[in-house]
């Protein structure tokens, strides 16, 4: 007697509802940066939240501080910063609850930041040095990014995500004289567009349905 | 996990890593040096004003704190001295032949100016540009002195002084 096996060939079609699921975490890399580099410290933390079927409404934030203090130059700055924006899955999922996922994004960026005084010198050899004083100032600013990445669970609720950055200022002239030397959230405020990267350890909570 | 998405998150990771390592720190180059940049002419016998490069044979020009730098000029029709950056004005002296001590070989060209902080970069700090108000000179071989360019900065292609040199 033969028996034949059916194949299901139907595909799994799998669907969640709007901000069903919730991931907090925290950007590992920005903590161990910091403990590293003696010129700057950052925190960044991440919220996201499952929007649709294959969306993800992402929100970024934190602060930092950071100081120049070379032979030419002397000052310290701090700053806020939030993130906002959107990401786009690229797999679709394998089961109900398949939270594993490359994606690429859009984030909005701007950020609060506070320069203080700053101290600097010139040097002539023929003529004498100079010394002088340069006010702090405080900036609003703003910027845009792209942004892609994936997010593996490698245990239940528990996430690693690991994403690289293209980001440039919408305001660029805010810091054509005297940039902080490091603005969190986006990172060398000298260049007009900057490279960052992130490494996330994130948990989840929510439905997976 | 699919092992498609393993091998493309383990690359990206990769390829994360690579750029976090090209992300490099600020360095000073060399900053670029800030002149008064300055010519020797004579002008035509129908003095009009198109004038012609000369060469000074061996001259000196003096400079500096206490005039105690010396720039020695051979067979050269250009020249570029340092303004001072502490105060407004600039004492430049032009000893028209380095063999000849006598008073009427020396000229002293004095520049007033206003000095500007101009930022260069975190790395490197500030520079001082200058913008020429007046310029004041002696005639003994020296005939005129055109203020060409009154900007003093890091441009090496401006001219700023055209000294007329008696025949």
């Amino acid at each position: 007697m033969q028996l034949n096996a059916q194949t299901d060939t139907t595909k799994l079609k799998v669907k969640s509802a709007d901000f069903s699921y919730f991931r907090i975490g925290v950007d590992a890399s920005k903590i161990i940066a910091s403990n590293m580099v003696k010129d700057y410290e950052a925190v960044e933390f991440l919220i996201d939240a499952n929007y649709k079927n294959n969306l993800v409404l992402s929100s970024e934030f934190g602060f930092g501080n950071s100081m120049v203090d070379n032979e030419y130059l002397s000052y310290k700055s701090n700053n806020l910063f939030m993130r906002l924006g959107i990401d786009k899955t690229l797999f679709n999922k394998e089961f109900a609850g398949d939270m594993d996922n490359a994606f690429i994004g859009v984030r909005y960026g701007f950020g609060l930041v506070n320069r203080g005084e700053a101290n600097y010198s010139v040097y002539n050899s023929i003529y004498g040095n100079s010394i002088g004083q340069i006010k702090g100032a405080q900036f609003f600013t703003h910027w845009l990014e792209l942004t892609g990445g994936f997010k593996v669970e490698f245990k239940k609720n528990i996430f690693i995500g690991w994403n690289i950055r293209m980001k440039t200022f919408i305001n660029p002239k805010k810091f054509e004289q005297l940039p902080p030397n490091y603005v969190a959230g986006y990172g060398r405020a000298d260049k007009n567009t900057a490279f960052g990267y992130n490494f996330y350890l994130l948990y989840g909570f929510g439905s997976r349905k | 996990m699919n092992s498609y998405k393993y091998g493309f998150g383990i690359w990206f990771l990769l390829f994360s890593l690579f750029g976090a390592a090209c992300t490099n720190k600020s360095v000073c180059l060399e900053p670029q040096t800030v002149a008064l940049r300055g010519g020797f002419y004579y002008s035509n016998s129908d003095s009009t004003i198109s004038l012609k490069d000369s060469f000074v044979v061996n001259a000196n020009i003096y400079f500096g704190q206490g005039n105690s730098y010396l720039n020695n000029l051979k067979n050269a029709s250009k020249f570029s001295v340092t303004l001072s950056t502490i105060s407004d004005s600039s004492l430049i002296i032009f000893q028209s032949d380095s063999s000849n001590f006598m008073a009427e070989t020396f000229d002293t060209i004095r520049a007033y100016h206003e000095n500007e902080l101009n930022f260069i970069s975190v790395a490197c700090g500030y520079q001082f540009y200058h913008q020429i108000n007046k310029i004041t000179y002696t005639k003994h071989s020296i005939d005129t002195i055109y203020l060409n360019n009154t900007r003093v900065n890091n441009d090496v292609n401006k001219e700023h002084l055209k000294i007329v040199l008696r025949k």
